[in-house]
């Protein structure tokens, strides 16, 4: 059963860019991720689905209840979704107390007392109940925020860029926290964010988005390793771009030629993209190579720690990055031949 | 330094005079004025804060937040009544509605009544002037809270909506109360206004604090006692600053974000839209198209008594004042503000710092009250002179320096100059240190420095600094009418005698001259403000 369902969406905003979606659907329990690069309408998509924006046109539904439609619109106050934004947007006139109760209306004091106290433990932040939100850490905000945002015992948490107010270190403990947590909980999730990394670490399915439409949608492997077009391949991580020829039965490009899928009817000139990764050098010590063997020089590596960044010159003249780990780190100046790894190898038109 | 202490004198010898015993005088007016001096002080605040808050804030509202015909006009012209002096709408209102005026004529008229026959609200009460200072001085709550309410981050807003709360629910459990500390601040511009207020109330014979210092000090001959009825004045309003700040309690109120997003407005539409309109158009209307309109309308009907030799007299004196005013405060103000940053590029000086405070309180002290203190030590200074000469060479030199327009001038300077050492400080905040070591590795420093990079960078605060005080000095009433010369007059001073003997329709030309001159900072005002909000008329996406 789906929580929430976007059908045929079609908006414009005020900055004369739209957003057209044709369906997008988050199951009950799961983590969907909005991601693009900014300006690509997940966040319009996300006030939609909040009942902050109202749709030119298409469906919303939350739990089988139409929220927008041709005839209907409910707004986000009467939407029950919960809502957590970059900077949490605390009240900061309310304790962390009064911030959570903020939405729980309708209930009388020791009630609130007890949601709020559940809460507080559940997020780890007993004993702060009677502090305001300046006095807690950007991290302990964000747990805050949280709290609210789940209180009222939300159909749907909807979150815009949670993470990106936090410095990098604390970032990844906050992530996964709030991973954890959500899974606990069985909370039913749809979060915008930028960054790809955050996107394959939190998803049960990510949703792409470029310029208010939807490129692909998927798991997070399906779409790192199964991209429908260069630009979500190029997306989700880094790529070197060269010219391949299909044949009836290879792919041939400057770093060798790989054998084509059996269902791929394609031949003629395409854009090749092979990530870092599918790069493996091996070290030359002397002998001659089988036919067809291709081979770069060294220009300069960079170690990242667990693994180093290799560029390579191609005889051609035309410089790759190749990405290794760090034991195997090569000199400046060494030539080593180049073996590519076709799951990392994608053509397209 | 030297500079600032000589602009704090007159502010220093006020509270001073808190501290001198003013005899039996106190005994005198407890039993007597003071009762009555207290109530309707205490009626004016209250009213005041009431209508100033409720127009102010439910306009400022309506303005960022809605969507309705007319608001794009609105969002400026709200402004516009702080160009109508509170003493000249007075006695506009009072041409217009009481018994003599076409609106009771009208009536009369049109029922056959006659004067015993009906009851019409009196202009001239206390209500009056409350509702009279209450029209002219709302801008002041409108502009803060509609900059608080631009600056909120539209975040919060929209978390309390999916909190479950409607526009009225955010209003008062978000905005309201984030918006708190400017509103209080905006009241309590307008209730310091309302004390120096002495031409309304005084027109009206409502005899308050402000009206009570001048008969104290010009009838009674008793400065100390009309210093110490001014500082009890002043008390009142810090005390309102004080009991909102003990209120915050823990609680902070600046964003906990800082993130803008171009507000989404509600969209009002049919008879809600109509009553925006109406509530946005009422305060305008009443604070400034209708008295303004009256004005214009009774100097055509008598053009003889605009446009005869006396006005362009008027028009001059008022001018040249203002000008030679405004020019030496803006002076001063540019001393001050690079004496606090020690010379073009050097550390502040706490000392320094506090004095340059205490000598921007000015602003804070009612006209006439700083008529006193500016006229003690002015007479003080020329009895001594006047002694010494006649001591020492057999010369009486008189009085030198009171009652010239050295010491009014003096006195716009010690009144005005916080406007001016305000403007000029934001600007020249914005020039960074490193803005000055940069000229200086490249050889510019001193006042080279400041002619080649500071002047340019701030000549157009100057600029709104000279205008802001320019127009404010055309507009003083109180201090003018104690410390002029003998036979000087300005248009403010001849406005106001007119009026006081009943010429309504003679003052209608000077009064004119300074509501125009008074629009002037208003349009100023509400450019900057434009400029300066972040997203205020931005799109959504973010």
């Amino acid at each position: 059963m789906s929580k929430l369902v976007l059908s045929h969406i079609r908006h414009r905003n005020n900055k004369n860019f739209s957003v057209e979606i044709d369906r997008l659907e988050v199951g009950a329990g799961r983590i969907v991720c909005l991601l693009g690069p900014s300006g690509c309408g997940k966040s319009t998509t996300l006030r939609i689905a909040a009942g902050l924006e109202q749709p030119d046109a298409g469906e919303v539904w939350i739990k089988d209840e139409k929220m927008a439609g041709p005839d209907i619109f409910v707004g986000a106050e009467d939407r029950q979704v919960g809502l957590v934004f970059q900077d949490y947007a605390l009240f900061p006139h309310l304790s962390v107390f009064d911030n959570i109760a903020f939405g729980l209306l309708g209930q009388s004091g020791p009630e609130k007392a007890e949601v709020v106290a559940r809460i507080l433990e559940q997020v780890g932040l007993t004993g702060s109940a009677e502090k305001y939100p300046h006095m807690l850490s950007g991290g302990e905000q964000q747990r805050v925020a949280l709290a609210r945002a789940l209180a009222p015992n939300p159909r749907l948490l909807l979150m815009d860029e949670p993470f990106s107010g936090l410095d990098v270190v604390l970032r990844n403990k906050v992530r996964d926290e709030t991973l954890a947590f959500l899974k606990e909980t069985g909370t039913t999730v749809m979060l915008v964010t930028h960054d790809p990394e955050e996107a394959m670490r939190m998803a049960d399915e990510i949703v792409l988005m470029r310029n208010g439409r939807v490129e692909q949608q998927g798991t997070p492997a399906e779409l790192y390793s199964q991209p429908k077009n260069e630009f979500v391949a190029a997306f989700l991580g880094e790529v070197n771009r060269v010219e391949g020829m299909l044949t009836d039965t290879t792919l041939e490009t400057e770093l060798g030629v790989l054998d084509k899928p059996a269902e791929d009817g394609r031949t003629g000139a395409v854009n090749v993209l092979i990530r870092p990764e599918a790069i493996r050098l091996q070290r030359f010590a002397g002998e001659r190579h089988p036919e067809g063997h291709r081979e770069g020089r060294v220009v300069g590596s960079r170690n990242l720690g667990p693994f180093c960044l290799i560029d390579l010159e191609l005889p051609s003249g035309r410089r790759v990055t190749a990405r290794a780990a760090s034991i195997l780190q090569p000199q400046d100046g060494e030539v080593c031949s180049i073996h590519l790894d076709q799951r990392q190898v994608f053509a397209f038109d | 330094m030297l500079v600032a202490l000589l602009v704090a004198v007159p502010i220093l010898v006020v509270f001073g005079f808190v501290f001198v015993p003013a005899g039996d005088i106190w005994s005198h007016l407890a039993s007597t004025v003071l009762p009555v001096y207290l109530l309707n002080t205490l009626i004016l605040f209250a009213g005041v804060s009431v209508l100033v808050v409720f127009i102010g804030v439910g306009t400022a509202w309506l303005v960022t937040m809605c969507e309705f015909p007319g608001r794009r006009l609105f969002s400026w012209a709200m402004f516009l009544p702080l160009a109508m002096p509170a003493y000249i709408i007075a006695y506009t209102y009072t041409g217009m509605f009481d018994f003599a005026g076409p609106v009771q004529t009208f009536l009369r008229d049109l029922f056959d009544w006659t004067r015993q026959d009906y009851w019409f609200p009196p202009v001239r009460s206390v209500g009056g002037a409350v509702l009279m200072l209450g029209l002219v001085l709302y801008p002041y709550v409108y502009l803060v809270s509609r900059a608080a309410f631009l600056e909120q981050s539209i975040c919060v807003l929209e978390v309390g909506r999916t909190l479950g709360r409607g526009p009225w629910g955010i209003f008062f459990h978000i905005a309201l109360p984030l918006a708190r500390p400017a509103i209080v601040t905006g009241l309590a511009l307008a209730l310091m206004e309302t004390l120096s207020d002495f031409g309304t109330v005084q027109y009206f014979a409502v005899d308050t604090f402000t009206t009570g210092i001048f008969r104290i000090w010009l009838g009674m001959g008793e400065p100390a006692a009309a210093a110490q009825l001014a500082a009890m004045l002043m008390g009142f309003v810090f005390l309102l600053v004080i009991v909102e700040r003990l209120n915050r309690g823990a609680r902070k109120y600046h964003h906990t974000t800082g993130r803008y997003q171009g507000i989404r407005r509600f969209p009002l539409s049919g008879l809600r839209a109509g009553g925006a309109f109406l509530a946005c158009l009422l305060p305008v209307f009443l604070g400034f198209l209708l008295p303004s309109g009256w004005l214009l309308h009774e100097s055509l009907r008598h053009p003889e008594a605009v446009l005869n030799l006396e006005f362009p007299a008027l028009a001059f004196s008022s001018i040249s004042v203002a000008m030679v005013a405004s020019l030496l405060t803006l002076v001063i103000a540019m001393g001050l503000v690079y004496g606090m940053r020690g010379g073009v590029s050097g550390r502040k000086n706490p000392v320094r710092t506090a004095a340059v405070r205490v000598s921007a309180m000015g602003y804070a002290i009612p006209g006439p009250v700083l008529a006193v203190g500016v006229m003690i030590p002015f007479g003080f200074l020329d009895n001594s002179v006047d002694a010494f000469m006649r001591s020492t060479f057999g010369i009486s030199t008189g009085l030198l320096l009171s009652g010239t327009l050295v010491a009014l001038i003096f006195a716009y300077m010690v009144r005005f100059l916080a406007v001016a050492l305000n403007t000029v400080e934001a600007s020249v905040g914005k020039i960074t240190p490193n803005m000055d070591r940069a000229a200086r590795t490249m050889g510019v420093t001193g006042l080279k420095a400041v002619i080649r990079v500071h002047i340019p960078i701030i000549s157009g605060s100057m600029m709104t600094a000279l205008l802001l005080v320019f127009v404010d000095v055309m507009k003083e009433l109180p201090a003018t009418l104690i410390m002029r010369p003998f036979g000087f007059e300005t248009l403010a001073v001849r406005a106001y005698e007119l009026a006081s003997d009943e010429r309504l329709s003679e003052a209608a030309g000077p009064s004119l001259a300074i509501v125009a001159a008074g629009i002037i900072p208003v349009i100023i005002l509400s450019r900057a403000i434009a400029r300066s909000r972040p997203g205020q008329d931005g799109g959504a996406e973010g």
